[in-house]
């Protein structure tokens, strides 16, 4: 009995002191306005990120790494490029209802209108870059697991369940970690059904860059184009 | 004359339409079985959260074929070219193992990475002997060899190759599996399902038995518009046709009404000239359909493969008697409307 309480006092201890240590541990309700005052001034990012694809069925992780352009063009469109080098190098940019994917062995780009999927993909590829808290409040069930150090930043830990019946088939969970410092994605791991995840981690993370142009999303002008649908 | 013709084209619109649509599936069909697999292992579908087709590890297969009865396992890679064109990636030692491979007619496997093997059909369309080139996925390749049609594709690359030029290592599009016995296939993939949820797992006859139809939602609503544009094209023709025979036979229609004739007698003769000239034109529409039949097959038998569809050939023909009918109201209603002394003064 002793040696429990023991424990329970250590265990007490460090979440307190870990609290105390993690100063940015806020609740959800201040995450949420943190979030939803932030998100009018996001005008646009830049970051490097690192994506690991986890098949569980044969334990495989697969890893990606590249770079992450966000601009917003208007209230509700964010359009992105991101580009994948080494061996799986790819670019993949989302502008409106197109998706576009460069594959530069081919000098190819292949278009598909994804129509009604656009705001399923633009919110869930851009999740936490300028989304408000009020947004996250009405599409998803939201657990806060407090405060977190992920890639050397201080960040909050939500968990995300979609509402909607629709995405929760193809997507069941979605951890998301916050940057205290600008609000941005430090990482945001996508919970998919038979245990299958999809972790995307953010780095260098630069929130509303000075010079970030329209063309920074353009992919080679030079390039042979097909539409695919 | 000329409302046989257009009715014969209608006919031959849905026929040939229909029968494209029967020999692309059918040619699908024939392709998979010629595989030699006992079940087709696909990726769920599209992701919005990875934003790819979510094409699978190349380390499925050894996982496979750990699985009871799968004697084997082989992959491969498609992507889409223009049209109904696609480039398969093989890895052709795996593919012997699987089928028993190629039957090649001219030149063989491949040497260098940008050689592919085209089916002989492909090759009739394109004009391509072995050591030809051609441009496909924005680079050229060269021919190395030409094989019997009925496996696996029409157009094969090496599966490394497209797998590099497509920046997706180890990927696959899809997966066959060959099992010890054949009648265990259906256990195997209720198996297979149970572990790997959300993944397209059947046997080869299943995934044969779909390719109808009224399986492809497209086919089926191309098929609808087709039949659609069809009746009022119908409807049209034969509508301005007797429109303009009744006009040039006022005085005649006049005459026998002066001589008694009641409007069901001219309805019914103008009826039953429509109805003949619906029924000859069927008919003159059937017998084009072997015309575009013959021509698909020498313009581009690798693209389009039309099939005769028996079955079909009552129900075009349903279709362009009733839109010819209906065609044949309005015309009608004005002959029996027509005034005996204006008609028998009509010049």
């Amino acid at each position: 009995m002793k040696i429990l309480d023991t424990k329970l006092n250590l265990f007490i201890c460090i979440a307190v002191v870990s609290g105390a240590a993690t100063g940015w541990a806020q609740s959800t309700a201040e995450i949420f306005s943190r979030l939803d005052r932030a998100a009018p001034s996001f005008m646009g990012a830049t970051a490097t990120l690192r994506v690991t694809t986890h098949t569980a069925v044969i334990n495989e992780d697969e890893t990606q790494t590249g770079t992450v352009t966000v601009k917003r063009f208007g209230p509700n469109e964010l359009h992105f490029l991101i580009k994948f080098t080494g061996e799986n190098a790819q670019t993949i940019a989302l502008k409106g209802e197109k998706l576009e994917i460069y594959y530069p062995k081919l000098n190819t780009i292949r278009e598909y209108d994804i129509g009604k999927y656009k705001d399923v993909a633009q919110k869930l590829s851009l999740l936490g870059f300028g989304t408000p808290g009020r947004e996250l409040a009405a599409n998803y069930e939201v657990s806060n697991l407090g405060g977190d150090r992920v890639e050397s930043q201080d960040s909050v830990h939500l968990q995300l369940t979609p509402k909607a019946a629709d995405v929760l088939k193809q997507l069941t969970r979605v951890d998301l970690w916050i940057s205290v410092k600008n609000n941005s994605p430090v990482q945001q791991k996508f919970q998919l059904p038979g245990g299958d995840y999809r972790l995307v981690t953010y780095s260098d993370v630069s929130v509303n860059p000075p010079h970030l142009p329209a063309s920074a999303l353009d992919l080679p002008k030079n390039a042979k184009r097909e539409r695919m649908n | 004359m000329l409302s046989v013709l257009a009715i014969g084209i209608e006919v031959t619109m849905i026929l040939t339409l229909v029968g494209i649509s029967y020999g692309t599936l059918d040619e699908a069909a024939r392709h998979a079985r010629g595989v030699g697999a006992d079940i087709l292992v696909r990726p769920p579908g599209a992701s919005v959260i990875s934003l790819s087709t979510s094409p699978m590890s190349q380390e499925f297969l050894p996982f496979f074929m750990k699985q009871p009865h799968v004697t084997f396992a082989t992959g491969t890679m498609i992507q889409p070219l223009s049209g109904l064109d696609t480039l398969t990636g093989v890895d052709l030692a795996d593919f012997d193992k699987l089928s028993g491979g190629f039957r090649f007619l001219k030149g063989g496997p491949f040497e260098h990475d940008d050689d592919l093997i085209v089916d002989e059909y492909y090759a009739r369309e394109k004009k391509l002997t072995v050591g030809s080139t051609i441009e496909l996925m924005n680079r050229p390749w060269r021919v190395s060899g030409i094989f019997e049609s009925g496996k696996l594709a029409r157009v094969c690359a090496q599966l490394t190759v497209l797998q590099t030029l497509t920046g997706s290592p180890r990927k696959l599009s899809q997966i066959y599996l060959k099992v010890d016995d054949p009648n265990r296939a259906q256990p195997v993939v209720e198996g297979l399902r149970a572990k790997l949820p959300g993944y397209f797992i059947h046997t080869m006859e299943e995934f044969t038995s779909y390719l109808t139809i009224n399986s492809v939602a497209l086919l089926r609503n191309f098929i609808g518009v087709v039949i659609g544009i069809a009746i009022v094209v119908g409807f049209i023709v034969v509508s301005m046709a007797m429109y303009t025979a009744v006009l040039e036979r006022t005085r005649e229609i006049g005459i026998l009404k002066a001589l008694g004739a009641s409007s069901s007698y001219i309805l019914d003769l103008l009826f039953r000239e429509t109805l003949v000239i619906a029924v000859i034109g069927t008919g003159l529409g059937i017998a084009m359909t072997y015309g575009t039949q013959w021509l698909m097959m020498h313009a581009v038998p690798a693209s389009l493969t039309q099939e005769t569809v028996y079955k079909w050939w009552p129900i075009a023909g349903a279709i362009s008697i009733t839109g010819a009918l209906l065609g044949a109201i309005f015309p009608g209603w004005k002959a029996v409307k027509q005034d005996v002394i204006q008609a028998l003064s009509y010049e």
